[in-house]
């Protein structure tokens, strides 16, 4: 066997099939994809065996660590020193971690159930449907996101619920829109009409030949959209929105409890919003090694 | 597959406008002009025939092939399938007709879903229409495949995979899957590199003789529809200006559209190359939305007699060689008697005795 068929042969075995495979293999190529999964992997991680890896309860307030009212800083005890309760601030990130991956995956799904409903119902059926549907999404992003955000708050009340809820509604234009426009690019595609030429059925059509190819987008669109519900979550927090119980450890929060101590304890601000922009940066890394991953465009031809 | 008529065309458009409204409007779309892709054809396809279809751009011959096969609906206008009348079927009811004909698209990279391995694309009218299980399909598939000439392990790769021409070749098999009557090519080789192009069309012929299919072949490649097509249909801004046997249409055209195309065809004979006329058309397509009046050619025709070309519809006529032809002054022009504006000659090698009696078409 020459050397050049012992080469065919194992690009072969290498080679990717599928468009899926194809995606997950172009990612494991891409550094910073593999940094952003590192980020993530570690957040997800740290927030499924908090427990575990929390030294303290994050809750409980223990003023007696306190050196005459002011946090001491980080130390070989308390890695990221003590909070103004006296409670261990490594513990109360790790915990923080629950609560942002929680917000995150909860509000996106409302956000991308929802969305994706629409936007199909929109893009497929098109008329009345099309037009009733994205007008109201027009509507809905026309209010900037926070601020909508915060009068949905507003309206069902302060706590941890309703800010998911918000940030979900929030984020269902955004995957309407994205959805129906990427639809519509399918349905003009030739198989399409292909399939509808061989007699397939509308729905089928729907479900087989048009959705998995509009997909990609909304997947990469996900994956962006959890960064900035994490984000926003903070931003509801730190204005007083989250989490009633002052006690709770989330990021928000936590950093809106230090604003009057930023002279004398800064590290209790800089390490939640450390925190949120490792977590956030992973997401962004890794939705636009997706994008690159996905796109039809850079796929090996013939 | 079940041939039900026997006799007859197998294919018969009568008067057929297709016309895509134009709308526009913030909240409710109003309704403000329509693009006139087909405006009134009549074209009759027999049995085991290829009819080529050729013109220029957005002349509407890939609606005409997709109205017949009803992805379009007609505006007005009969399609006879085998002596049924199918231009006011529905989906459902169109379902059983779809087995007898298929189609074959352009671009072979977007008729194929990047999502679906070849044997679940070729594979598909075979479940669509309950025609095989999985086990008998994947056989199907494969003995497909290797009838348009690619091996049967194609069936477990997908489109990416593949070259233009053997995506092509997929394209083929997915439309002789269910064994159809008629197939529709739309522009099947004009994205393919030439040396491709000649294998898939021997691959088309091939494949008539084999399953005694029909063609509708669109192109606007003048040459590739001389070679597969035993009738050739000339479009021009959604009117057929002029249907011949296709040997008579290169050695005789009558229409002053069709004479102007041919002119544009390089011949391989530096001599006679130089020696001959081309005739360039002036202007662009005008906007198929708000087409000339009466003849539709009348504003680039290098023959226009004004003021009858911009007062009569030119009739598709009947000519006693066979030769439709939509144009007033066809037997002048045939005649020598008519010469192009601002240019000399135009090389009309044999003339053809032309009937004396016109035959207007029936509007």
């Amino acid at each position: 066997m020459s050397l050049a068929e012992v080469e065919e042969i194992r690009l072969e075995a290498d080679a990717p099939s599928g468009l899926w495979s194809e995606a997950w293999y172009r990612l494991r190529r891409n550094p910073t994809a593999i940094l952003g999964g590192i980020f993530v992997s570690t957040f997800v991680v740290i927030a499924i065996f908090a427990p575990l890896i929390a030294p303290e309860n994050p809750e409980a307030a223990r003023p007696d660590r306190l050196h005459f009212g002011t946090p001491p800083g980080p130390s070989w005890d308390h890695w990221f020193g003590l909070d103004l309760q006296g409670r261990d601030e490594f513990s109360r990130i790790v915990y923080g971690a629950r609560y942002s991956l929680l917000i995150g995956v909860v509000s996106v799904t409302i956000g991308l159930t929802i969305g994706l409903i629409l936007g199909a119902t929109a893009g497929f059926f098109g008329g009345y449907a099309d037009s009733t549907i994205m007008r109201c999404m027009d509507v809905m992003l026309a209010i900037p996101g926070l601020l909508f955000a915060i009068g949905i708050v507003a309206m069902l009340g302060a706590g941890l619920r309703q800010v998911m809820i918000a940030v979900g509604v929030v984020n269902i234009p955004i995957f309407a829109r994205l959805l129906r426009g990427s639809i519509l690019a399918q349905k003009e595609n030739d198989f399409v009409l292909a399939a509808r030429s061989v007699g397939v059925r509308r729905r089928i059509i729907l479900v087989s030949h048009v959705l998995p190819n509009s997909i990609s987008v909304v997947i990469v669109a996900a994956t962006l959209a959890m960064a900035t519900a994490i984000i926003d979550v903070a931003g509801l927090g730190f204005l007083g929105l989250g989490p009633q119980n002052p006690a709770t450890p989330e990021w928000g929060t936590m950093l809106t409890d230090v604003n009057d101590y930023l002279n004398i304890a800064p590290f209790l601000a800089i390490i939640p919003g450390v925190a949120i922009v490792i977590s956030v940066l992973g997401f962004n890394l890794i939705g636009d090694g997706l994008r690159e991953a996905l796109d039809p465009k850079l796929r090996t031809r013939g | 597959m079940s041939s039900s008529n026997g006799g007859g065309p197998l294919v018969e458009i009568e008067h057929l406008k297709v016309w895509f409204p134009i709308k526009s409007g913030l909240l409710l779309d109003r309704h403000i002009g329509d693009i006139r892709a087909v405006d009134d054809i009549s074209l009759t396809i027999n049995r085991g025939e290829t009819v080529g279809l050729v013109g220029e751009s957005g002349c509407g011959k890939s609606t005409v092939g997709r109205t017949i096969l009803r992805l379009y609906k007609p505006t007005d206008g009969r399609i006879v399938f085998d002596g049924r009348d199918i231009s006011k079927l529905n989906e459902q009811e169109m379902r059983p007709l779809r087995r007898r004909m298929q189609m074959v698209f352009q671009d072979p990279f977007a008729s194929l879903n990047p999502r679906h391995s070849v044997g679940r694309i070729v594979g598909e009218p075979l479940r669509t229409h309950g025609l095989a299980n999985r086990a008998e399909s994947a056989g199907r598939v494969r003995e497909l495949l290797q009838t348009v000439g690619l091996p049967p392990d194609a069936a477990g790769r997908y489109p990416h995979e593949f070259s233009g021409g053997q995506r092509q070749r997929i394209g083929l098999a997915r439309a002789l899957a269910l064994n159809p009557d008629f197939i529709v090519a739309d522009e099947p080789v004009s994205a393919l590199d030439v040396s491709i192009q000649a294998q898939i069309i021997n691959l088309f012929e091939q494949l008539q003789d084999e399953f005694q299919l029909t063609y509708l072949f669109i192109a606007h490649d003048l040459a590739v529809v001389r070679h597969i097509s035993d009738r050739i249909a000339v479009m021009y801004l959604g009117w057929i200006v002029e249907v011949s046997p296709a040997a008579e249409l290169y050695e005789n055209p009558l229409h002053p559209y069709t004479i102007s195309l041919l002119s544009a065809v390089p011949i391989p004979d530096p001599v006679v190359e130089r020696q001959r006329e081309s005739i360039l058309l002036a202007g662009d397509l005008p906007s198929p939305a708000n087409p000339p009046a009466a003849c539709r050619f009348h504003p680039r025709c290098p023959f226009v007699q004004p003021p009858r070309c911009r007062e009569e519809i030119p009739p598709l006529r009947r000519l006693a060689t066979g030769h439709e032809v939509a144009c007033h002054w066809a037997e002048d022009i045939q005649a020598g008697r008519l010469r192009p504006h601002e240019r000399e000659t135009v090389v009309v090698e044999q003339p053809v005795a032309l009937a004396p009696e016109e035959e207007p078409r029936p509007v």
